[in-house]
């Protein structure tokens, strides 16, 4: 095989897996649906949409029981946001990257994006919102104003929640220990190091 | 504002549901160029919850700009708007975009810079891949005495990466057009500057327009104005008669964001002339950065780079030449230290190089070029603290470089390195705030600033209340509302949020002093000029013990209320100061990992020191991030980004944060302003990148002129050296 042929055929397996990627690659001339997502088949009738059917789901959130009836193909995150009107989970980007969407269930921190809201029903699911009450900030919530521990404040809810179920585990964590806990939290901002601090100086408090 | 944030009850853009409310969602090109021929949506429109469809076909002829409808029977670049759905819910808006068809004819794209400029390419305009078909230029003394005079020439080439600002919060807006008034709750820098760009765009009075933001998820440069998506949330709210929420996803994001996008990549050559000692006489330099597809303001931010070439350093002789080149991309945008952070990158690699050649320290012959005046305007400056940033930077950090490649340990090497930091803040433009003050003594600011997390409100209440003398927390801020606030910024950018509404804030507030002042008067029965307002108290000068408290003298102002409208002007300040970095390379893995950093910042005064230093350090990692990892990879073959997520496009996490960040303020006077603080937001992103790699030489000997400097590259050159 010619070097010209090798690098044919490697543009071809490229094209090929960017488009099993569900992104259009450009020819000569093509037909092809949006970007971003896989084409369908044509048809002239709505085809039926997965995940369309609607059940009955009861969620346990921050001790209190909700009954609901939604489509299965939505997330926790989503449910919570725009049903239980619970927006201080935070979605970030909906596919299990940055941990703006963190909530603690049975006492894991999870990704509420990633989890379908019918298979975390009899769960012990805690948000945000659940940390205080009647004004009581729990002291993770007072360390991180002490120590200026967000700035635009997108991944703040996210990062507590990581760091709550560190600390509800092990009450006195090493630096290294935070680090991990947070690790899957991006902060663009980069507030890392003031939420370092305000970590350990919550697990001083509790 | 902070306890919104820790309860996780703070509103932002994306979490505002109107009652109401209808879903959008946009489908986007898959060809880099590319004729349309047809768009059938007969089948997404019969599926139950859809509400509309826009297309070329039928949305008119509401223009983007001048050159283009929104909507139209072409594309330029993949993510192209190619029609919106609006439905019931965003999921149902999804399953449309799936059912609409559309037929295109591919035309030949050009996507690699390099590749763009070549004779033979596809012309993206008309007149060719010049933007405008000529390079900007700029030129001072005479270029060619300045290397005749020359005694040593040095010459290299930097790339610098396609570094997105990736912040948290999507991009997207929900609009409101109702009753002949378009609202509008915006993920954005800036209220007023959204809601003038709204209203000239859709051709509506800007009385019309009003603009909602509480708080926003990052924005770095991204959310300045508007985008297609504004516009295409309204037409689609004026469309169904609903409120209409329209949020990118995070591919969209990181390929789109309606349009323009993301830090240029940039090729720069450097070429300087010194004398034997390392004193400029000459420097040359020109930079081609990657464009877009349209002929668009926007293209200026591929060329922004060389402001650090012409200001930075002492030098008679300078030509500054730089070309945006169009591909079929989407256009760069302002990103955190626009223009000076690529050219520092460069130009503080270039000088580390120098240094060496000269057998210098790298302090010494920044100090032997260093400007005494201003090198554009000839003028002194407002103030500088580049020199002290150096000194006490070096103190702390404890400057002493060993010989290249010397400091080892296994398969790890160790190696420090310094770069300067140089940005300009406030460009002079007015400023209106209002303070109120209320008869329980309490204060209100009025401002018109978004909240992007650089903590603008609470420094503003700061300066309200160190003008006023009252505590801090009796300070109200209002802001994020295009209809409650004045005129205060257009948009956060520029780093001058802080520089430009804190005078107005200040003079706002001494108004107000005055007239306390004057009830003081009243109160004390003496002449207003007899008093004065000292820890919150009204003191007669000529009879201390004469005195009213803060809480007396508002008091008698019953329920008048004393609102003041004030102007005040802010001036271009020259912002300094040096990064120190530490860094260990693994040769093994080519890994390289930043130890510890002191970053000295000459900022005029820090006005909150808590929120000064997470500015300072969330800047630093973000240039950390573009000096080691982060860019946009685009497959030229097809014109797509292969990496749009943050698996694939990898920002700094907590694990990449070196064990120290020691932050320094260099407290200069400035003069140009009344709180004396210069802006801090971008100088440390652009301050990082050449301490870094300067350090990555000093480790292991090798230097490496392509950011981000990955691994692999790392291990390239190791191998290259032998
Ligand atoms: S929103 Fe769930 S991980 Fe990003
Ligand atoms: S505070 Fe902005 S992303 Fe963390």
């Amino acid at each position: 095989m010619s070097s010209n042929d090798e690098k044919e055929k490697l543009r071809i397996s490229r094209r090929a897996f960017l488009r099993t990627m569900g992104i259009g690659a450009a020819a000569s001339t093509a037909v092809a649906t949006g970007v971003l997502q896989a084409p369908l088949a044509e048809s002239a009738v709505p085809p039926k949409v997965e995940g369309l059917d609607y059940v009955p789901v009861e969620l346990k959130v921050n001790g209190r029981r909700y009954a609901l009836t939604i489509e299965t193909r939505r997330s926790l995150a989503d449910v919570l946001r725009t049903e239980l009107e619970l927006t201080g989970t935070k979605i970030g980007c909906n596919q299990g990257e940055c941990g703006a969407c963190t909530v603690i269930i049975d006492g894991r921190a999870m990704y509420s994006c990633l989890l379908l809201a019918v298979n975390v029903q009899g769960k012990n699911i805690e948000t945000i919102e659940g940390l205080s009450r009647g004004g009581r900030l729990h002291p993770l919530q007072s360390a991180f104003i002490e120590k200026d521990a967000y700035q635009c404040g997108w991944c703040t809810p996210g990062q507590i929640m990581a760091s709550k179920a560190l600390l509800d585990k092990n009450k006195n964590p090493t630096l290294a220990e935070v680090k991990t806990a947070v690790s899957g939290n991006i902060c663009r901002c980069a507030a890392y190091n003031h939420i370092f601090e305000a970590v350990l100086a919550a697990a001083k408090k509790l | 504002m902070a306890w919104d944030k820790v309860t996780g009850q703070a509103k932002f853009a994306y979490d505002i549901q109107v009652s109401g409310m209808l879903h959008a969602r946009v489908l986007r090109s898959p060809h880099a160029n590319a004729k349309i021929l047809d768009i059938d949506i007969s089948a997404a429109e019969r599926l139950p919850g859809v509400r509309a469809i826009l297309t070329y076909k039928n949305a008119g002829k509401q223009r983007w700009d001048r050159q283009r409808a929104v909507f139209r029977d072409y594309v330029r670049l993949v993510g192209d708007e190619v029609a919106a759905v609006v439905a019931d819910t965003e999921l149902i808006a999804g399953d449309a975009l799936q059912l609409i068809k559309v037929k295109y004819e591919a035309l030949p794209h050009v996507i690699d810079l390099e590749e763009a400029l070549r004779p033979d390419a596809p012309k993206v305009q008309p007149y060719g891949n010049i933007w405008q078909d000529k390079p900007s230029i700029y030129e001072r003394g005479d270029i060619q005495k300045g290397f005749n005079e020359a005694e040593v020439v040095i010459e290299h080439t930097y790339t610098t990466s396609e570094q997105h600002h990736a912040c948290l919060e999507m991009h997207g807006c929900v609009a409101n057009w109702a009753n002949d008034q378009l609202t509008v709750w915006d993920s954005t820098q800036g209220v007023h500057l959204a809601r003038d760009l709204l209203a000239l765009t859709l051709n509506l009075p800007i009385s019309k327009v009003r603009v909602i933001n509480r708080h926003t998820g990052g924005g770095f440069g991204s959310k300045n104005g508007i985008k297609q998506y504004h516009v295409i949330a309204a037409m689609l709210s004026r469309e169904t008669g609903r409120p209409v929420r329209l949020f990118l996803n995070r591919s969209e994001v990181f390929m789109v964001t309606s349009h323009p996008t993301h830090r240029p990549r940039t090729r720069q050559k450097i070429k300087a002339g010194f004398k034997n000692g390392g004193t400029l006489t000459a420097i040359d330099y020109e930079e081609y950065g990657r464009g877009g597809a349209w002929n668009e303001g926007n293209m200026r931010w591929a060329s922004r780079a060389g402001d650090s070439i012409k200001e930075l350093y002492k030098c008679p002789n300078v030509r500054s030449t730089n070309y945006a080149v169009h591909t079929n991309l989407s256009s760069p945008g302002a990103c955190r230290g626009p223009g000076n952070t690529e050219t520092l990158f460069a130009l503080e690699q270039f000088f580390d190089e120098a240094a060496v050649r000269f057998n210098m320290d790298p302090i010494e012959l920044r100090l032997k070029n260093f400007a005494e005046i201003h090198p554009l305007t000839s003028q002194p400056y407002f103030s500088n603290g580049l020199k002290e940033s150096y000194e006490k930077g070096s103190n702390a950090f404890g400057w002493k470089r060993q010989k290249p490649g010397s400091v080892k340990d296994g398969t790890k090497r160790r190696g420090i390195g310094m770069g300067t930091v140089h940005w300009h803040g406030t460009s002079g433009e007015p400023s209106q705030a209002l303070v109120t003050v209320y008869p329980e003594g309490t204060v209100e600011v009025n401002a018109g600033i978004a909240d992007i997390g650089v903590g603008a409100p609470v420094i503003l209440a700061q300066i309200a209340a160190e003008e006023l003398q009252v505590p801090f927390d009796k300070v109200r801020v209002a802001y994020g509302d295009s209809a409650g606030t004045p005129y205060t910024i257009n948009s956060s950018y520029g780093s001058r949020t802080t520089s430009l509404a804190g005078p107005a804030v200040r003079m706002a507030a001494a108004d107000a002093k005055q007239q306390l002042i004057q009830i003081a008067a009243e109160v004390l029965k003496v002449s207003p000029a007899d008093v004065r307002l000292k820890d919150g108290v009204f003191i007669t000068k000529s009879d201390p013990a004469k005195q009213a408290s803060f809480k007396e003298v508002t008091g008698r102002m019953g329920w008048r209320k004393r609102r003041h409208l004030v102007i005040g002007k802010g001036k271009q300040v020259d912002i300094f100061g040096a990064h120190f970095v530490e860094v260990e390379v693994d040769t093994a893995t080519g890994s390289v990992r930043v130890l510890r950093a002191v970053l000295a910042h000459d900022s005029g005064r820090p006005i909150n020191a808590l929120t000064y230093e997470s500015q300072v350090q969330g800047g630093f990692l973000m240039g950390l991030g573009m000096a080691l990892f982060e860019e946009r990879i685009i497959d030229a073959e097809t014109g797509v980004q292969v990496n749009a997520d943050y698996h694939g496009y990898c920002c700094p996490t907590a694990l990449d944060v070196p064990d120290q960040v020691t932050v320094i303020p260099i407290e200069t006077h400035d003069l140009s302003t009344n709180i004396n603080a210069k802006g801090v937001g971008e100088p440390p992103t652009a301050g990082a990148g050449g301490a870094i790699a300067n350090a990555i030489y000093n480790a292991i000997g090798v230097r490496i002129r392509d950011y981000p400097i990955t691994p692999s590259k790392v291990l390239q050159a190791l191998k290259a050296a032998g």
